[in-house]
């Protein structure tokens, strides 16, 4: 009696004293669940509740279903803390079990809440163990080949356990798992890989229709190399290339062709009547001639249709001038007919203008009066109208005549371009008669009077007739008649000026010869 | 001339396909003495019972965690008897062991008695289904096609048995197979007054347990690499 009420008393005291140092009974356990990775074994874990500060001991009671015969837990190691594990003799599949577990310390104990299980339904196996990784390769195609365990011990199983596998597998940069079926197989070839990619590759596994294992750990893998893409692709370059050299040596051959197919040349700008050649080389008299020349044909351009009537024929190297000069040649070389008459006006004219003064340089085109233009100097077939008594006198010196009266003086003589078949010399002038002087030609070495050596189209005046006819003698090319009785021109007395040009245009001419009209100056 | 040599042509062809139909209609005639003609073929029905075993299963487990949907159980109930399947007269070994050490008849009896007795439960399991308009046409076409699937399956087991009587691999204890009737009486009347919920948990059961032991049996019987 005493002995009892003292361990009430002390009882109690514990427990003020507990109470004093923070000492409690412990907290409630909680059963989380139970596993079985195979359907032959199966595991249970726990949470202990609050400690209480004193040493607790947890422990796990179970009975089945059918039998209220309560069982303690076999093994409490195998499984971790807070576990406890059921080997083979211990686990009875298609039965309930109902499970408890109960913690106890010093000042009590607490019970978990019971938990019902079929071991059936709670079989879950591990991961598959030591996923494999390799490439491979298929006809130059690499391709990446899985491989992995059983997470089972490797004992048979007598067809109780089929275990089926998942796989899945993703590049390393994408989120996107592709997951692959692959039922009882331990292993599996993927082929849709790219090189240069690094692959993660996870496997799980499931037993009959238990939940899936979780997923293996991650298993990666770069699958290497260039593709068949790249190799081709560097082939193509290089057999691209091929064509592109060969054209570029071709280039390089003929570049001088190349350079003229792309880059014509610019052809220099041209002024009329200016010829650059004369202009480049460089000397003087060209250069005037050059220059001044333009100035010439300037004036000339407006004529151009009055000229156009003119038939040039010659058989000097002159033709081969350009166009305007060509023309302003043509003038020049034609002989009209007033300008015979008209030359000794001009000549006299000239005297008078001149006193002494030698006015070498006349236009021949100046029948029209009041032209003071400089004459076309390169052309000795322009060459000045010399105009003096003395000169008339004088006989056909060695200079040849170059223009259409020619009356040569020494100092005067250029030379001329043109032969001296153009021109008939003067030889004096007899009251109002002009004598024209037969022209030596020097193919005809034979006789001191030959006929000058005229181009087909101009011809000698044979006779004058009347005051408005001139008779023109058909005068041959001195190679081919030896002698000919040229005779004299006799020019008559010119006309003023104006009615001369009126007749000097007609063509009533008589005779074989052929004469260029010469139309109105004015 | 012509005539003569079409026909002569014809009757060889004729002659060449019946041959090679005699020869593809034999196959499957099997005589006794060839050992291993048998041993195919038993073994090629034991695969095809076995996957049925397997389908009706995950059809059950469907059938099932759509119930726990609808009707959330606690499933740690205390105070909960624990389910009185009407097929738990039946005794089943409970583990691989105990399977392994069974005979072979006895296995093949206890596969047979479970598929017998769950015939008529799942055919009123599935009228009460389709006139309860509570639940949906999917559920209660799955219970349509598990129905089917236990009368399909039990006469897959029964030819598996006949097969394996006639090579002798089992005596003829097993009882008569028609004798259905003889099998069910005891458990008759206690799945009437099983719910839903419940009946489709002992189904699923035991749907799991023949799954298992037709896979064992085969194993024993026409060992395979993978056992």
């Amino acid at each position: 009696m005493l002995w009892k009420e003292c361990k009430s008393c002390l009882f109690i005291l514990h427990g003020f004293i507990n109470v004093c140092f923070n000492a409690s009974p412990p907290g409630k356990p909680a059963l989380i669940g139970c596993r079985s990775p195979d359907k032959e074994t199966f595991t249970c874990w726990w949470t202990p509740g609050s400690p209480g500060g004193l040493p607790t001991v947890h422990r796990l009671y179970y009975h089945r279903a059918e039998s209220k015969d309560v069982r303690e837990c076999p093994d409490y190691t195998s499984g971790g803390s807070n576990s406890c594990y059921f080997d083979k003799s211990q686990t009875t599949l298609w039965v309930e079990y109902e499970l408890t577990v109960v913690a106890t310390n010093a000042l009590g104990n607490a019970t978990s809440n019971t938990l019902r299980i079929d071991v059936m339904n709670v079989v879950r196996p591990y991961p598959p163990k030591n996923v494999v990784l390799q490439v491979k390769q298929s006809n130059d195609n690499p391709y990446l080949f899985i491989g992995w365990q059983s997470p089972l011990n490797k004992t048979k199983t007598y067809g109780w356990v089929t275990i089926k596998y998942q796989l899945r597998v993703r590049p390393e940069k994408s989120k996107e798992w592709k997951i692959y079926d692959t039922d009882l197989q331990r292993n599996f070839s993927l082929h849709t890989v790219d090189p240069k990619v690094t692959y993660e590759v996870e496997v799980r596994c499931a037993l009959d229709h238990s939940t899936w294992s979780e997923w293996s750990t991650t298993a990666s893998i770069k699958i290497p190399g260039s593709s068949q893409k790249d190799r081709l692709l560097w082939v193509l370059m290089l057999v691209s290339l091929i064509p592109l050299l060969t054209a570029v040596c071709a280039l390089v051959v003929k570049r001088n062709s190349v350079k003229q197919c792309l880059l014509p040349p610019v052809p220099g700008p041209k002024i009329i009547g200016v010829d650059p050649r004369l202009l480049k080389s460089g000397r003087a008299e060209d250069v005037v001639s050059a220059l001044f020349g333009n100035q010439k044909l300037a004036n000339m351009k407006a004529r151009t249709e009055e000229t156009e009537e003119f038939i040039s024929v010659s058989d000097s190297r002159d033709w081969l001038l350009p166009d305007e000069r060509l023309s302003e040649k043509v003038r020049s070389l034609i002989i009209p007919n007033s300008f015979v008459f008209g030359a000794k006006t001009q000549s006299f004219e000239l005297e008078k203008a001149a006193d002494g003064k030698e006015n070498p340089v006349l236009d021949r085109s100046s029948s029209r009066p009041g032209d003071g233009r400089t004459p076309l100097s390169p052309a000795p077939e322009l060459q000045s109208l010399r105009a003096s008594k003395d000169a008339a006198s004088r006989s056909a010196g060695q200079c040849p005549a170059h223009s259409y009266v020619d009356i040569p003086t020494p100092e005067d003589c250029r030379t001329p371009e043109a032969t001296s078949d153009d021109y008939s010399r003067v030889k004096g002038v007899h009251g109002e008669d002009v004598l024209l002087e037969e022209e030596r030609v020097p193919p005809c070495p034979d006789a001191q009077i030959q006929p000058a050596n005229v181009a087909s189209d101009y011809s000698r005046v044979a006779e004058v007739n009347s005051d408005t006819t001139v008779l023109l003698q058909n005068l041959p090319v001195c190679k081919e008649r030896q002698h000919h009785d040229a005779g004299w021109t006799v020019g008559k007395k010119p006309e003023p000026p104006g009615t001369e040009v009126s007749t000097g245009s007609s063509t009533q001419l008589v005779g074989s010869g052929y004469v260029d009209s010469v139309p109105n100056f004015c | 001339m012509m005539l003569a040599a079409c026909s002569v042509w014809l009757l060889l062809v004729c002659l060449v396909l019946y041959s090679r139909l005699k020869v593809a209609a034999s196959a499957p005639t099997c005589t006794n003495g060839q050992a291993g003609c048998h041993v195919l073929s038993l073994a090629n029905l034991f695969d095809r019972v076995i996957q049925h075993s397997a389908r009706m299963h995950g059809i059950s487990n469907d059938l099932h965690s759509e119930f726990e949907l609808y009707f959330l159980p606690s499933k740690n109930q205390i105070g909960r008897v624990s389910r009185n399947c009407h097929t738990s007269t039946i005794l089943t070994p409970n583990g691989k062991e105990n399977a392994q050490r069974m005979a072979r008849e006895e296995l093949t009896e206890v596969i047979l008695k479970l598929l017998v007795a769950w015939g008529d439960p799942l055919w009123h399991f599935h009228q009460s289904l389709a006139h309860n308009h509570e639940f949906s046409n999917f559920s209660s076409n799955k219970s349509l096609e598990m129905s089917d699937m236990v009368h399909e399956l039990r006469k897959g087991v029964q030819k598996v048995i006949e097969k394996m009587k006639m090579l002798g691999i089992i005596g003829n204890s097993l009882g008569g197979l028609g004798s259905s009737e003889s099998l069910l009486a005891p458990v008759s009347a206690e799945w009437r007054l099983m719910k839903d919920y419940d009946l489709l948990y002992c189904f699923r059961r035991d749907s799991s347990k023949i799954q298992n032991y037709l896979k064992i049996l085969k194993c024993r019987i026409v060992p395979e690499h993978g056992c």
